[in-house]
């Protein structure tokens, strides 16, 4: 602890990170500060978002000309299997829980760290854990996992994929499932437990609500995939007949709860990044955030809905009420639609200053619009029917995954860099990363509707010179290329603020929550001071007082506060 | 969790009681709920597979000793009210019989999970002769894993309530104990019901 | 100082009278061009419906992007208008406006209304689509394993089985209801036909009915969409629809026999 507190004080004039010995490294890596762990997590993720995106690269090169034989179909089963897994279990969901909301949440709140220190450093272990554990299946014998990463029963039996590499996938996802709880219990307690004097719930930043949401989400959605997967690995391993018709189970079982588990996961995914957005579009705009309250109860709404709506992923089964699932799928578009709108009134009349951020997320309203929309079109049976399975809800599914997690993640990303770092990223390169990034992924993904539309099901590695895919399918895969580039521009990016880095104020952006009114980086114990919280946005009313959105205080009061 | 979050009332020989729950209390509450939704998980196979049963449930050949498992329950359940006892003499200071009721808990939770041993290795079918079969030994084991979690989480109380002084902190960690064994305790009343009775 | 230049922002910025003129303007655009796209009837890149059930689905697709380029019109015309509009141009502090409860419940009522119009369109077709005709003209039996199809006409007691080297072919009549039964053998296969804009599940140990009442002859392709191991991408088959009447001379030179 003392050094992390020395650490903590030095790096107001240095970041230090750089200038430790190993026994620095290893106090890092043995720490329980939660800025520590939410770091960790934050790079951890990152770098499994780069190898599943060279994944992707893999795929869209098989899928660039007919009859490819670029990679095997076992191989390439294996690809977009491991793909889709990393991206959602180990980038996606950890890149927010676990790096963003650890790192914040404390902040945000005014907490000295998390409740549970060492169970969230405990969490981290099974995450890295898990995510190792899920890249050991390439090499197995029988290969990773290549059933797709809802893992389908009976094809994610012990006849249909036999092989230690099925085994690592499930231990590897049981592990991070678990990571994620024990995340979502510290949040959880945390938000309802250690907040500030004044931080009254609806005095709580938006990020932070929408942290607390997920989290309850995440408890209500992870330990049903868990029971999912124990009674699959027990079906693999332990001859139960849980899953095979063959013993009086079902398949469909399966399916029924991992969707349930895997509707929730989408909006898991996607609610933190709305909070994000939620912090930056007020920034920059110069504005508080348009419609709190309603955004608190969207976010709300989403959530209960987003419980009930898990069939509308087995349309086709024919075995689910069709009616039901389709009406409360369509509803999520409301609570949804009012957060759209909620961010472009909060930029209306402001003075809105294009920094990276913004930029970054001005792209995922664009792109999170249109792939919400196209969402609606699957919410309807018939209409799924005619586009399960097919390229148009790969289109889809990416529009609003790549639109929350790199356009809104990269936004917040940038937007946090400065109290992350102490230190300043390349604004030009941020925007060039940005641009290349955009139209790379605008260019990957809308030729994908069309492909879905004309009929090419998902998951296949060949197709044929007649099917007519191939000038879509080469567009997409230039836009892939081209997404990459854009994320050297970010390596090249990172690699110059760390080589010459440029000192970032503690508030370079004006910021309005709380963790704008600490040192960047915070010191260990995160304040040395909490200014007083008369609304949601503290460090704005202290910055601001003729602005205020506060009560404003009389001088005494107000040294009272800071003094206390 | 040191954190100081209780405050003791007046005098201290009155008993110790908190103006609102420790942390680590709500911390196990909401995994508790994590916990629920866990066995709900569980239930839903359950249910799906009784769903789609073609002939009797549970299906013919399976025979459960309803009265001696059912005995067994009626021990869990009172190792509830021995569990709350010695939270009562926690906080009522008494730590030598706060120990000796978390030691009856801990021996009837044993009890409760020897004569599951028992029932695993008595019953006719086995998990993989049909899904009622699987569903029984992944319930029961998964319950049983808990309780076993239990009385070593009860093991470690042991250890913390050793010393004289009384801090928060052990009553705090007592208490989450109490809850998570609780929840132990109603789970396996629901898992009786439909592993047992239902048909 | 301060003072002064927020009003003027507001000036400038919130004129009631200008922004619901161009509102107006702008929905009224978006509505003729709509309505005039509906008319020329595009198919937004989607197959028409070589079924009469695939037909109700592609009307029903059509409505849905008809609705679809008009709220994101809505939305992106909104959201450029405030990015262009609202550029920073000074370090003044604008209004600090919280809420407008008037526009919050108009951006929640609108679209829940629109979303109820689609759901009544959705339960309209999806009724449609999922009708069974008790008394169908043909039946026909389809199975799905890794990886290949097979099919099965109960009434000549014809069997049609495919493999990965050889795809299968699926004989349907013009105009008659065929009846499809679908089970799988051993995994979750999709039976896929694009051009009748449809799919569904075939599942193991669960039995799938519905009908096709295809409209125009010619040859389609089928698929199998969902994933089921390794030769997924080539568990291919085709569709070939005829007239009621060849398909009549086709199932009786069929009758009893098995084409692999
Ligand atoms: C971040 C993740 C995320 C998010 C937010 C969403 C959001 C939505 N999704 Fe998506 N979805 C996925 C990730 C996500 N999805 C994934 C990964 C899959 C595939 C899984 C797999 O099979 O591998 C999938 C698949 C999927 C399916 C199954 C398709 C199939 O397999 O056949 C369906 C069907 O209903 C669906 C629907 C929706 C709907 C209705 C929304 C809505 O929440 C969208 C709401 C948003 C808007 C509508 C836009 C903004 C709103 C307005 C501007 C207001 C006005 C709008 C109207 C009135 C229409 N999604
Ligand atoms: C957050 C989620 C997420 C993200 C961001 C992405 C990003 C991308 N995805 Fe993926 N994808 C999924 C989630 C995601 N995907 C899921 C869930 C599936 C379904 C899986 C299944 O069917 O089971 C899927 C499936 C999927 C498919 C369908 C495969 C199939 O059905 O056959 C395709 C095909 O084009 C694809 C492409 C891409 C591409 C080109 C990108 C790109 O935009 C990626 C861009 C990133 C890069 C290009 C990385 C650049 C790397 C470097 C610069 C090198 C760095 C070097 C180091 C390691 C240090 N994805
Ligand atoms: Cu059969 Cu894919
Ligand atoms: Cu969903």
């Amino acid at each position: 602890m003392t050094l992390l507190e020395q650490k903590g004080e030095a790096s107001a004039h240095l970041p230090v990170e750089h200038h430790q010995g190993p026994t620095g490294y290893y106090r890092w890596l043995s720490s329980t500060d939660h800025k520590v762990i939410g770091k960790n997590y934050m790079y951890t993720s990152l770098v499994f978002m780069l190898i599943a995106g060279l994944m992707a690269m893999l795929i869209r090169t098989q899928l660039a000309s007919p009859n490819s034989t670029f990679v095997s179909q076992q191989t390439y089963n294996e690809l977009f299997t491991i793909h889709g897994s990393m991206m959602l279990y180990l980038f996606a969901g950890p890149f927010a829980f676990g790096g963003f909301a650890n790192y914040l949440i404390p902040l945000q709140i005014g907490a000295p760290d998390m409740a549970f220190p060492r169970l969230n450093a405990l969490s981290y272990w099974l995450y890295l854990t898990g995510g190792i554990t899920m890249l050991l299946g390439f090499f197995t014998a029988s290969g990773a996992a290549a059933f797709g990463w809802v893992g389908y029963a009976p094809l994610s039996s012990s006849t249909n994929s036999p092989g230690a590499g099925p085994d690592l996938w499930i231990v590897s996802i049981a592990l991070v499932g678990f990571s994620g709880i024990f995340t979502g219990v510290n949040l959880v307690t945390t938000i309802f437990y250690l907040r500030a004097p004044g931080m009254t719930m609806f005095r709580m930043p938006i990020f932070t609500w929408n942290m607390l949401v997920t989290g309850l989400l995440i408890l209500i959605a992870f330990p049903v995939l868990t029971a999912a997967l124990i009674m699959l690995y027990a079906d693999r391993h332990f001859g139960t007949h849980v899953y095979s018709v063959k013993g009086g189970g079902s398949p469909v079982l399966w399916q029924n709860l991992f969707w349930f588990f895997g509707h929730p996961e989408v909006y898991i995914l996607a609610l933190p990044f709305f909070g994000m957005v939620s912090e930056i579009f007020p920034v920059f705009s110069k504005k508080p955030i348009f419609g709190y309250k309603g955004l608190v109860f969207a976010t709300l709404a989403i959530a209960g809905l987003s419980t009930g709506v898990w069939a509308h992923h087995m349309f086709t089964t024919g075995t689910v009420l069709l009616p039901f699932f389709s009406a409360l799928s369509l509803l999520i578009a409301v609570p949804t639609g009012i957060k759209i709108f909620t961010w472009i009134g909060t930029m209306w009349g402001g003075q809105l200053d294009f920094k990276a951020p913004l930029t970054w997320a001005v792209g995922f309203i664009v792109a999170f619009t249109m792939g919400g929309i196209t969402g609606v079109f699957l919410a309807s049976p018939p209409i799924d029917f005619a586009t399960h399975d097919t390229y148009f809800v790969v289109a889809h599914f990416h529009q609003v995954l790549f639109g929350t997690t790199i356009f809104a993640g990269f936004a917040g990303f940038f937007f946090w860099f400065p109290k992350l770092t102490g230190r300043m990223y390349r604004e030009k390169l941020a925007k060039l990363q940005f641009w290349l990034v955009f139209i790379g992924f605008n260019l990957t993904f809308l030729p994908q509707y069309l492909l879905g539309l004309r009929g090419m099901p998902r998951r296949i590695a060949v197709y044929a010179t007649t099917d007519h895919f191939t000038f879509l399918n080469r567009l997409s895969t230039a836009g892939a290329y081209l997404t990459a580039i854009g994320f050297v521009v970010f390596l090249v990016n990172m690699w110059v603020s760390w080589r010459s880095p440029i000192k970032a104020p503690d508030n370079p952006w004006d910021g309005h929550a709380l963790e704008w009114a600490t040192s960047s980086p915070p010191p260990s114990h995160n304040f040395h001071k909490v200014p007083p919280i008369r609304s949601n946005r503290p460090t704005w009313d202290m910055n601001h007082p003729e602005h205020a959105d506060g009560r404003v205080m009389t001088a005494a009061e107000l040294s009272r506060e800071v003094l206390d | 969790m040191t954190q100081a979050v209780a405050q003791r009332v007046a005098k201290p020989r009155e008993p110790l009681r908190f103006n609102k729950p420790s942390m680590l209390g709500v911390g196990t509450m909401v995994w508790l709920g994590s916990e629920l939704m866990f066995f709900s998980g569980l239930f839903a196979a359950y249910f799906t597979i009784r769903a789609n049963r073609t002939g009797s449930w549970p299906p013919p050949g399976i025979k459960l000793d309803v009265l001696q498992t059912g005995i067994f329950t009626i021990i869990l359940v009172m190792s509830s009210f021995t569990m709350q006892k010695a939270v009562f003499e926690a906080e009522h200071f008494r730590k030598r019989s706060a120990r000796a009721w978390i030691v009856v808990t801990m021996i009837m939770g044993l009890a409760f999970l020897g004569n599951q041993a028992i029932e695993w290795s008595r019953v006719t079918f086995s998990q993989s002769t049909n899904a009622y079969g699987s569903m029984f030994f992944i319930m029961t084991g998964l319950h049983g894993l808990h309780v076993l979690l239990g009385v070593v989480a009860m093991a470690f109380l042991m250890l913390r309530l050793a010393g004289k002084k009384t801090d928060p902190g052990e009553l705090a960690a007592l208490q989450s104990v109490s809850y998570y064994w609780h929840f132990v305790d109603v789970v396996w009343i629901a898992l009786y019901g439909v592993l047992f009775l239902l048909h | 100082m301060k003072r002064s230049t927020i009003k003027t922002a507001r000036a400038e910025g919130n004129s009631p009278a200008s922004r619901r003129v161009r509102w107006g303007a702008k929905l009224a655009g978006l509505a003729v061009g709509s309505v005039a796209l509906a008319g020329c009837s595009p198919a937004f890149g989607a197959y028409r419906g070589a079924t009469t059930q695939g037909r109700s689905t592609f009307h029903l697709f059509q409505g849905f992007a008809i609705t679809a380029i008009f709220v994101g019109g809505i939305t992106f015309g909104l959201l450029f208008f405030v990015l262009l509009r609202y550029r920073k141009k000074s370090d003044a502090i604008p209004k600090q406006r919280h809420s407008n409860v008037k526009i919050e419940i108009l951006y929640t009522v609108i679209p829940i209304l629109i979303v109820v119009g689609l759901f009544f369109f959705t339960v309209k077709v999806e009724n449609k689509v999922d009708a069974l005709n008790p008394s169908p003209n043909v039946k026909v039996t389809v199975t799905a394993f890794q990886w290949g199809w097979k099919f099965y006409y109960p009434a000549t007691n014809t069997t049609v089985i495919g493999s990965i080297k050889h795809y299968p072919q699926l004989v349907l009549p013009e105009g008659e209801t065929t009846a499809i039964t679908l089970v799988s053998q051993d995994v979750v296969h999709g039976f896929y036909i694009p051009a009748f804009n449809f799919s569904r599940y075939a599942l193991p140990g669960f039995v799938n009915h519905f009908d096709f009442t295809p409209t125009s002859a010619g040859t389609y392709i089928g698929r199998c969409s969902q994933l089921c191991g390794l030769y997924h991408s080539e568990m291919l088959f085709s569709v070939k629809v005829l007239s009621a009447q060849q398909f009549q001379s086709w199932t009786s030179s069929q009758a009893g026999k098995v084409t692999a």
